[in-house]
C-alpha cells in the first residue's frame, strides 16, 4: 500500500519490548506482519491495542478508547500453503478464526 | 441503549460511520447534511492521497452520492483486487467472508508457498488492495447498515452474552440489552487479553 512508514512499538505480555516497522496511510496505520502470539500490547497510530491469539484465532482489541477504527488481517497455514486474508474492520474488537494463524497485521 | 451503545460503536458512527446516521436522512429525501458530505469527502480525499485507483475513487464517489457502499460495489472492488493480484503473479481468488451476524464481506484469499518471497508478495498484495478496495471495503464494513446488522444480532444474542458474562463472574444489569452486553464483552476481551471472549461465544466476530 502507499503507506508512509511510521514507527510503532509492541510490548509482549511478559514485558519484552519489540520494535516493529509500521506503515501509515492518512487515517490508518498498520503494524506490518507480526507473529501471532498469545498476548501483547501494540501501539498503532497512537492507539494502544491488545493483540492476542492462539493457533486457531487472532484478536485485536483497542486497549483504550481511541478515535478511529481497528482492522485485522491474518496469515494462516492449514497445510503447506499459507493464505493471506483481507482486513476485517470494527469499532473496538476484531477476531479472525482460522486453522493455524501464523501472522497478524493490525490496523488503526 | 444509546448511551453505552454509541459510546463504542458510536465511534464508528462518528468516524466513517457518521455517514451512517446521515445516510438515513438522505434516504428520507432530506438534503445531504454537511456531516455526510464531510465523511464521504474525507474518505475520498484519503483514498486520493493514499494511492487509490480510478475505479475505487469512482466507487467512493458513487457511495457518497447514494449514502453507502452496496454489496455489489464491494464485490466489484474485491474482484478488481483479485484481478490485480493475479496480474502481478499472485495466486489469488475471490472469497466472501460471512460474519456471525450475517454480514457478507467480499474479499480475497492469496495463497503462497514457502518458496515464495513473502515480502515481495506482501508488497504486491498491499499495492493491489490500496489501488482497488482498501477504503471502499472499510466504508462498507463500517457503514450504517452494517452497524445496524451488528446491533440487531447482538440484541438477538443477548441471552448468550448475559450467560457468558455471568458465567465469568461479571454481574449484568437486567435492563442491559444485547448491545450493552456486547460492549461489556468487548471490555472483557480487552481486559483478559482475549482469554474471556463472550463476543466469540455469541458468534460476534467484529464489534
Amino acid at each position: 500500500m502507499r503507506w508512509r512508514t511510521r514507527g510503532a512499538s509492541a510490548t509482549a505480555a511478559a514485558g519484552v519490548i519489540l520494535t516493529v516497522s509500521a506503515s501509515l496511510a492518512f487515517a490508518a496505520a498498520s503494524t506490518g506482519w507480526l507473529p501471532n502470539i498469545a498476548s501483547r500490547v501494540l501501539t498503532v497510530n497512537g492507539c494502544s491495542v491488545i493483540q492476542s491469539g492462539f493457533t486457531d484465532y487472532a484478536i485485536a482489541a483497542e486497549n483504550a478508547s481511541c478515535d478511529g477504527d481497528i482492522g485485522l488481517a491474518v496469515k494462516y497455514k492449514p497445510g503447506s500453503t499459507t493464505y493471506t486474508t483481507p482486513i476485517l474492520w470494527a469499532g473496538s474488537s476484531v477476531r479472525w478464526n482460522a486453522t493455524n494463524v501464523t501472522y497478524v497485521n493490525v490496523y488503526h | 441503549m444509546l448511551g453505552s451503545q454509541r459510546r463504542r460503536l458510536g465511534r464508528l458512527v462518528m468516524g466513517i460511520a457518521v455517514l451512517t446516521l446521515s445516510a438515513g436522512c438522505a434516504e428520507a429525501s432530506s438534503p445531504p447534511t454537511a456531516a455526510t458530505e464531510d465523511v464521504f469527502a474525507g474518505a475520498l480525499a484519503e483514498a486520493q492521497e493514499g494511492g487509490a485507483g480510478d475505479a475505487q475513487l469512482a466507487a467512493l464517489e458513487v457511495a457518497g452520492q447514494e449514502g453507502g457502499v452496496t454489496i455489489e460495489a464491494a464485490r466489484e472492488a474485491a474482484r478488481r483486487t483479485v484481478s490485480c493480484m493475479s496480474g502481478v503473479g499472485l495466486d489469488a481468488e475471490y472469497s466472501e467472508n460471512t460474519l456471525g451476524d450475517g454480514l457478507v464481506i467480499p474479499g480475497y484469499l492469496v495463497a503462497s508457498s514457502e518458496s515464495e518471497d513473502s515480502a515481495e508478495a506482501d508488497a504486491k498484495i498491499d499495492d493491489c488492495v490500496t489501488r482497488e478496495s482498501l477504503w471502499l471495503n472499510k466504508v462498507f464494513q463500517l457503514q450504517a447498515s452494517s452497524i445496524e446488522q451488528k446491533e440487531d444480532f447482538a440484541n438477538q444474542q443477548e441471552p448468550v452474552l448475559r450467560a457468558c458474562l455471568e458465567g465469568h463472574g461479571m454481574a449484568t444489569d437486567p435492563d442491559d440489552d444485547g448491545v450493552d452486553l456486547a460492549n461489556r464483552a468487548a471490555d472483557a476481551v480487552r481486559d483478559s487479553s482475549g482469554a474471556v471472549d463472550c463476543l466469540h461465544e455469541a458468534g460476534i466476530d467484529t464489534w
